[in-house]
C-alpha cells in the first residue's frame, strides 16, 4: 500500500524528517507516536500534499505510483485521506455542498458517474446517524459554529462517505472528552478494512485503547527510533517520552 | 464667459449638450412648460460642471472625464423582437425561475408586451413615456426635485434626457404578494446612451420588494445612466436587489436617493458583474427616527473591469442604525473602489452604524481602494468600520484540495464563498438562489470567457 524510504524533509533549510523509512501493507493500522515537535504532523501533510515543505531525499510509492509526483486532489482522488488535527473554519461554503462536491469530483477523476441527490443524501443520512451528527449541523458552513468534538466527527464522516484507502489521522483524539472519543473511535474501527491502512498520529497512548494498532513506531527527532507490536504503547504510557527526548538530545 | 467655459467641454461632454439641444423638442412631456424648466435646468447644471474628473474628491479613483472619451446619441424606441432569454447564465436569466411581475424595459423604453405590470393588488404604477403629459402630482413632485441633482452632473444627465422610467407606489399598509422585477435590457449593435428614471414610494405600514437587473450585448460600448428615487413612509418594509450584469464594454453610472421614515426598514443589495467602468452612487437620509437600513453589495470583477461603489448615509437624526457591507473579488487587472461615508449630526445620538468593505484579490495586477470616511459630531453612538484586501486563503484551498476537489473547483467555491454573507440576507428564498446562481457562476464564466 505505502512505502516511505529514507524520507528527508526541510522547512525553510531546517531538517524535520531526517531519513523516515516505514511500510504499510494492506488492511494494517500503523500508530505513529513521539514527543512534541518529532515531525508526527509534518509527515502526515507530506503524505497528503501540503506544499511549503522541501523533500531533499528519499521516495514515497502509493499502491506502486510515486505520490510525491501527485497533486493534493490526485491523491485525494487516489485514496489518500488525511483527518485533521484542526480542522478548519470555512465560511461561505456550506458542509453538505462540500461534501456532495467533494464525492463527485473524486468519482469525476476516477472516471465513475456523478452519485445523484437522493442517492447522495442517503448516503449522508446512513454516515451521519451512525456517527451521531445531526443533519442541521451539515447546513452550515464548514467547521464554523462546530464544537472540538463535531469538528471531528466531521472529518471522520468525510473519511466514511469517500472511502478512502490510506486514512492518516492526525492527533484525532486531541481535544476530544470520552464520549466523543468512543464516537470517533468507532467511527474509526467500522472502516477498517482488509483493503484499507491506515496510519494513526497520537500523542497519547489512549486513542490506541479504542483503536488496536498492528503496529506501533515512535518518532523522535525527525526518525523512527524504535518500531515494535500494540505492546509498544502501553511501554510508553508508563515510561513517557524521556527517553527518546534525551538520545536524539545526545546524538545532537 | 460663456465661450471660456464651452470651450472647456470635452468632445463627450459637447457632444451631451449637443444631443440634448437636438432631441430636447421629442423628448416625452416636451411642451409643458414644467419639465421643459426641469430638463433645461439640469442641462445648464450639466453645462457648469462638465463630467466628474479625477480632481473632484468623490470621483478621485473613477475619472469619468477620461474614461468617457466619446458619447453616443440617445437611445431611439424602436420595437425590434427581443430574446429576453440566453443560454448562458445572466442577470435575467437567474432570475427566470422567480415568481414575479415583470416590467421589461428595451434600451430604456418600457415594452408592455413583454411585460406583466398591470393590476397589482396594493402598487400604483406609471409609465413615465406613456403618461408624460398627465403625471400625477406624487409623481411630478419629485422630478421636479431640483435639489437631488445638485453637485451630481450624472443625476443632472439623466434629469434632462431620461425619456421613461418606472414610478411605483405601493399603497398604505399593502403587502405585495411577490416581487416587482424591473428589467432593464439593451440590445442592437449600435452603441447608444439610455438614461431611465425611477421612482419608489412605500406607504405607510406598506411591504414590498423590488428587483431591477441590467443586461446587454458583450462588445457594444453603450452608456446608462439610471437613477432610482426611493421613499420610504413610517412602518414600511423595503427590500431591494439590483443586479448589473452589463456587457463588458459598457458604462454604467447609477444614483440611487433613499429618504427613509421613522420606524421603517430598508434592505438593498446591489450585485455588480458586469460592465467595463460602473458606479453605483447612493446617498441615503432619514427623516424620522428608529431607522433600520442596510445598504450591501458584492462585485465581482475582471479583465479591466472597474467598479466604483461610492456611498453616503447621514443620520441626522436619532436612534437609526445603518449597516454598509460590501465585498469585491478582483481577478487579473480589474480595480474595486469603495467610498464609504457615515455621517452622525449632533442630534443623532443613539446611532448605530457599521461599514464594511472586504476584498478578494485573485490577482497580483488587480487594485483594490477603499475609502471608509466617518463623521461624528453626536456623542453617544456607535460606530464602526472595518476595510480588508487579501488573496485566497491557502489553507482553505488546501482543505478542499484533500479532499478530492480539483484546484479551479475550489477556487470557484471560495470565491463564491467570500461574496455569500451579504446575500444570505436577502430574505426571499427564489431571489437569493437567483443570486447564488450568478455568483457561483462567475469563476467558471471567467474561465468561458477568458
Amino acid at each position: 500500500m505505502l512505502e516511505i524510504k529514507d524520507l528527508h524533509v526541510e522547512v525553510e533549510g531546517e531538517p524535520i524528517l531526517r531519513g523516515i523509512n516505514l511500510e504499510v501493507s494492506p488492511g494494517e493500522v500503523h500508530a505513529i507516536m513521539g514527543p512534541n515537535g518529532s515531525g508526527k504532523s509534518t509527515l502526515s501533510y507530506i503524505l497528503s500534499g501540503k506544499e511549503d515543505y522541501d523533500i531533499t531525499q528519499g521516495t514515497i510509492t502509493y499502491k506502486g505510483k510515486d505520490l510525491l509526483d501527485m497533486a493534493v486532489d490526485e491523491r485525494a482522488a487516489a485514496g489518500v485521506f488525511l483527518a485533521f488535527q484542526y480542522p478548519i473554519e470555512i465560511p461561505g461554503v456550506a458542509a453538505m455542498t462540500f461534501l456532495k462536491t467533494a464525492l463527485n469530483a473524486q468519482r469525476a477523476t476516477r472516471g465513475e458517474e456523478e452519485l445523484s441527490t437522493p442517492d447522495f443524501m442517503k448516503l449522508v443520512r446512513e454516515k451521519t446517524k451512525e456517527l451521531n451528527i445531526r443533519q442541521e449541523m451539515l447546513r452550515r458552513s464548514i467547521n464554523v459554529g462546530f464544537s472540538g468534538g463535531e469538528k471531528k466527527r466531521f472529518e471522520i464522516l468525510q473519511m466514511a462517505l469517500l472511502e478512502p484507502s490510506l486514512c492518516i489521522l492526525d492527533e484525532t483524539d486531541s481535544g476530544l472528552d470520552i464520549d466523543a472519543l468512543q464516537i470517533v473511535a468507532e467511527g474509526v474501527n467500522r472502516l477498517r478494512d482488509p483493503k484499507r491502512s491506515m496510519i494513526v498520529i497520537t500523542h497519547y497512548q489512549r486513542l490506541l485503547n479504542h483503536i488496536i494498532p498492528d503496529k506501533v513506531h515512535v518518532l523522535s527527532h525527525g526518525k523512527i527510533a524504535r518500531s515494535g507490536g500494540k505492546e509498544l504503547a502501553l511501554e510508553l504510557e508508563q515510561n513517557g517520552y524521556a527517553e527518546y527526548e534525551n538520545n536524539t538530545a545526545d546524538a545532537a | 464667459m460663456n465661450v471660456q467655459i464651452s470651450s472647456t467641454l470635452t468632445a463627450a461632454e459637447k457632444s451631451l449638450v449637443d444631443h440634448f439641444d437636438k432631441i430636447s423638442a421629442d423628448l416625452p412631456g416636451s411642451g409643458q412648460a414644467w419639465i421643459d424648466d426641469v430638463r433645461t435646468r439640469a442641462i445648464q447644471s450639466f453645462e457648469n460642471s462638465g463630467l466628474p474628473h479625477r480632481r473632484l474628491e468623490s470621483w478621485k479613483y473613477t475619472d469619468l472625464r477620461g474614461i468617457l472619451r466619446e458619447m453616443p446619441a440617445p437611445a431611439q424606441n424602436s420595437q425590434a423582437p427581443v430574446l429576453l432569454e440566453q443560454d448562458g447564465v445572466d442577470a435575467h436569466t437567474a432570475f427566470s425561475s422567480v415568481d414575479r411581475h415583470l416590467g421589461v424595459f428595451v434600451n430604456g423604453f418600457y415594452r408592455p408586451e413583454l411585460s406583466s405590470l398591470e393590476d397589482i393588488e396594493g402598487v400604483e404604477i406609471i409609465k413615465l413615456r406613456e403618461n408624460f403629459d398627465d403625471l400625477p402630482d406624487w409623481v411630478q413632485e419629485k422630478l421636479c426635485n431640483s435639489k437631488v441633482y445638485e453637485n451630481n452632473a450624472i443625476l443632472a444627465l439623466n434629469t434632462a434626457f431620461a425619456a421613461d422610467g418606472a414610478a411605483l407606489r405601493i399603497n398604505r399598509g399593502s403587502k405585495i404578494d411577490k416581487p416587482i422585477h424591473l428589467a432593464f435590457v439593451v440590445t442592437g449593435k449600435e452603441a447608444c446612451a439610455i438614461n431611465t428614471r425611477n421612482l419608489i414610494i412605500v406607504e405607510e405600514g406598506a411591504e414590498a420588494t423590488v428587483i431591477e437587473t441590467y443586461v446587454g450585448p458583450p462588445d457594444v460600448a453603450y452608456v446608462v445612466n439610471t437613477a432610482l428615487e426611493l421613499c420610504v413612509a413610517e412602518d414600511a418594509v423595503f427590500n431591494r436587489i439590483k443586479v448589473q450584469d452589463e456587457g463588458h464594454d459598457a458604462v454604467h453610472l447609477a444614483n440611487l436617493i433613499v429618504s427613509l421614515a421613522g420606524n421603517s426598514k430598508c434592505h438593498d443589495l446591489t450585485l455588480s458583474v458586469g460592465a467595463r467602468t460602473s458606479r453605483n452612487e447612493g446617498q441615503v437620509d432619514f427623516t424620522g427616527e428608529n431607522v433600520e437600513v442596510t445598504i450591501s453589495g458584492a462585485s465581482m470583477l475582471r479583465g479591466k473591469q472597474q467598479g466604483d461603489t461610492t456611498l453616503c448615509v447621514t443620520h441626522g437624526l436619532p436612534s437609526s442604525n445603518s449597516r454598509q457591507e460590501f465585498k469585491t473579488v478582483l481577478d487579473d487587472h480589474a480595480r474595486g473602489i469603495f467610498q464609504g461615508c457615515v455621517i452622525v449630526k449632533p442630534d443623532a445620538q443613539h446611532t448605530d452604524g457599521r461599514q464594511m468593505t472586504q476584498a478578494l484579490l485573485l490577482s497580483p495586477d488587480a487594485e483594490m481602494d477603499a475609502k471608509p470616511e466617518l463623521e461624528i459630531y453626536a456623542d453617544d453612538v456607535e460606530c464602526a468600520h472595518g476595510a480588508t484586501a487579501g488573496d485566497l486563503d491557502e489553507d482553505y484551498l488546501f482543505y478542499l484540495r484533500a479532499r478530492g476537489i480539483p484546484e479551479d473547483q475550489a477556487k470557484a467555491l471560495l470565491v463564491a464563498a467570500f461574496v455569500a454573507a451579504p446575500i444570505e440576507e436577502v430574505q426571499d428564498e427564489g431571489i437569493r438562489e437567483a443570486l447564488f446562481q450568478l455568483t457561483n457562476s462567475w469563476f467558471d464564466r471567467r474561465n468561458s470567457e477568458a
